[in-house]
């Protein structure tokens, strides 16, 4: 599975109704169901009913994005590994904070499964899956340069919105970049894995393509550094960034949204 | 080694945070003065082509040709690299700010959990790396030899600072931990090194207008040490918890053949490197006395010297 940067920006160029939300609601919205979900209780079965009415919500959401499912799959199946590895192997842990464990089974080398690992296992990971989900749905319905614009008239420092706006903008250029490079390394029978060629050859070509990016990019980012001065360019310039009205729509989802935590935090289900 | 959402809990996560911010207040700080020139767009367009690097997956196996790393692959994180060319460790933690942030949106690292993820790979790969290298060159050892260790630190220390802080979560136990993200993350740091070596060597043929080299030489001794000392504090604090509790070679050796004749006769200060009745906080105190009587005997011996 292989998701590219470009392909993942092109789905955010997408018409739709949660598209259409504006990017300080679908940030505030993420954050605010990632730091609920991480809140909840390490240990408890009816996080599962609070997980999943969440789970449900933001599938409802992703559904009326209109994101391609092949997308929505490659992006889990990209982002699932490494927490699902550690979820994975819960079972067989004593957790520090749980005093009572129950030993479901044994098995060779000392190893035990435990029932409260197991559970733990299960919460860890859809706590995870539901963080993930929320990342996804913002990545895949807002473009990185909303996401900026956003973040600034949400009060990120004006530093970091000229960083991360120069950063958006030429991410794609060397994206592309290395992917000529890659071309051409291919119509020359380049190939990482091939091992009939010396490993250190192998690393050194990898070490001169790092070199040839890292040295485009500096020069890159020289000249637009030189000709941001030509236009006017000094230490206390400010990222420009219209303002934008929310309208009701946005206020509606919004409130939607903390009104489905507050609804599941209180337990009305 | 991104850590992603909810496996570490929201309290911990904002202590990292808060760590975080004090050090990329800092960053941007340096990228705006000590640079002399107005640095901030430059370091946003390369940060795109850091990540874009991050994005080479290299094979394990390419580095250390066993079984076990089968399938296992590593991408250069840069920072050792970053913070050597613009001889700043700052230039990591900006750089690796940035990069770990947009990394989030892939889903490549949590969003709570973004300051562990800027604590380990941006400000302790990067100043780990970046001193290691500047302590070594002023050792006189060979520059790439110097540079090579860095990187590699710059890799290892942070998956063993990742393990604690899932240990320290709770969700992964310390000794595993370390013993996995250490032969992981040592494999990595092998390939790290090398390619931190070649790419400066060609960064240094092509511009070596971009290296600051003559910042190496200026770099102070003290900000050295002071990094060291924090690093073996880290050490310190660790090393109680990672102990095993049975005894070495020559004690077990000694409990089989002299049965009831084992003891000391001499009262220790610091039996087992430990101070009686404090538990594991008297570990942590016994070993941080010795570092610090090991300091103090070392600036001792080197002022006697340096007279004589």
């Amino acid at each position: 599975m292989h998701v590219s940067i470009t392909e993942m920006e092109r789905e955010t160029y997408k018409k739709s109704p949660i598209h259409g939300i504006d990017g300080r609601i679908k940030i505030l919205m993420t954050l605010g169901i990632t730091v609920y979900v991480v809140a909840l209780p390490r240990m408890e079965t009816l996080d599962f009913t609070k997980l999943g009415i969440l789970e449900a919500y933001l599938f409802v959401l992703m559904f009326f994005s209109r994101t391609e499912l092949s997308h929505i799959i490659a992006r889990f199946a990209i982002a699932l590994p490494f927490g699902l590895g550690i979820s994975t192997l819960q079972p067989f842990i004593k957790q520090p904070f749980i005093h009572d464990f129950t030993i479901i089974s044994l098995l060779p080398m000392g190893l035990e499964i435990t029932r409260e690992g197991v559970l733990y296992g299960a919460i860890i990971f859809s706590k995870f899956f539901v963080c993930i989900t929320s990342v996804i749905l913002l990545s895949s319905t807002t473009s990185m340069s909303e996401l900026v614009a956003s973040s600034r008239r949400l009060g990120l420092p004006k530093e970091m919105a000229m960083l991360f706006t120069m950063m958006v903008r030429y991410l794609f250029v060397f994206w592309n970049m290395l992917g000529r490079i890659r071309t051409a390394q291919k119509t020359r029978c380049f190939e990482i894995w091939n091992r009939k060629v010396p490993r250190k050859w192998t690393l050194e070509q990898i070490g001169y393509t790092i070199s040839l990016l890292f040295i485009r990019s500096y020069e890159q980012g020289e000249r637009t550094y030189q000709s941001m001065l030509c236009r006017g360019y000094s230490a206390d310039a400010n990222v420009y960034v219209n303002k934008k009205k929310l309208h009701i729509t946005d206020f509606a989802i919004l409130a939607v949204t903390l009104g489905i935590i507050a609804v599941v935090q209180v337990r009305v289900f | 080694m991104h850590i992603p959402d909810t496996f570490i809990p929201l309290t911990q996560a904002a202590i990292y945070w808060i760590i975080s911010i004090i050090f990329i207040t800092r960053a941007v700080k340096w990228a705006r003065k000590d640079m002399k020139e107005n640095m901030i767009p430059l370091f946003g367009v390369l940060a795109a082509g850091i990540f874009v690097l991050q994005t080479i997956n290299i094979a394990a196996s390419l580095i250390v040709p066993i079984p076990m790393l089968t399938g296992v692959s590593w991408h250069i994180v840069g920072a050792a690299l970053a913070a050597i060319i613009f001889a700043s460790p700052w230039a990591a933690v900006l750089l690796m700010t940035m990069v770990l942030a947009i990394q989030s949106l892939f889903g490549d690292g949590g969003i709570t959990v973004m300051g562990a993820n800027i604590l380990n790979m941006g400000i302790i790969g990067g100043f780990m790396g970046y001193y290691t290298f500047i302590g070594l060159s002023k050792l006189s050892i060979k520059r790439s030899s110097a540079m090579f260790t860095g990187a590699f630190l710059s890799m290892l220390l942070p998956g063993i600072a990742l393990a604690f802080e899932l240990w320290l979560a709770g969700t992964f136990p310390l000794k595993q931990g370390v013993l996995l993200m250490a032969t992981f993350q040592g494999v990595a740091g092998i390939g790290e090194g090398f390619i931190t070596v070649i790419v400066f060597g060609a960064i240094i043929k092509a511009r070596p207008d971009i290296v600051n080299e003559e910042y190496h030489k200026k770099e102070s001794a003290a900000k050295v040490v002071a990094v060291g000392i924090a690093a073996l504090l880290g050490l310190a604090v660790a090393a109680p918890f990672l102990a095993s509790n049975n005894p070495d070679g020559l004690e077990q050796t000694a409990s089989l053949v002299l049965k009831n004749e084992i003891g000391s006769r001499i009262t220790l200060l610091f039996s087992d490197y430990a101070i009686p009745g404090m538990g594991r906080a008297g570990e942590v105190a016994a070993i941080i006395i010795g570092l610090v009587a090991i300091l103090f005997i070392w600036i001792g011996i080197s002022r006697i010297i340096k007279k004589a």
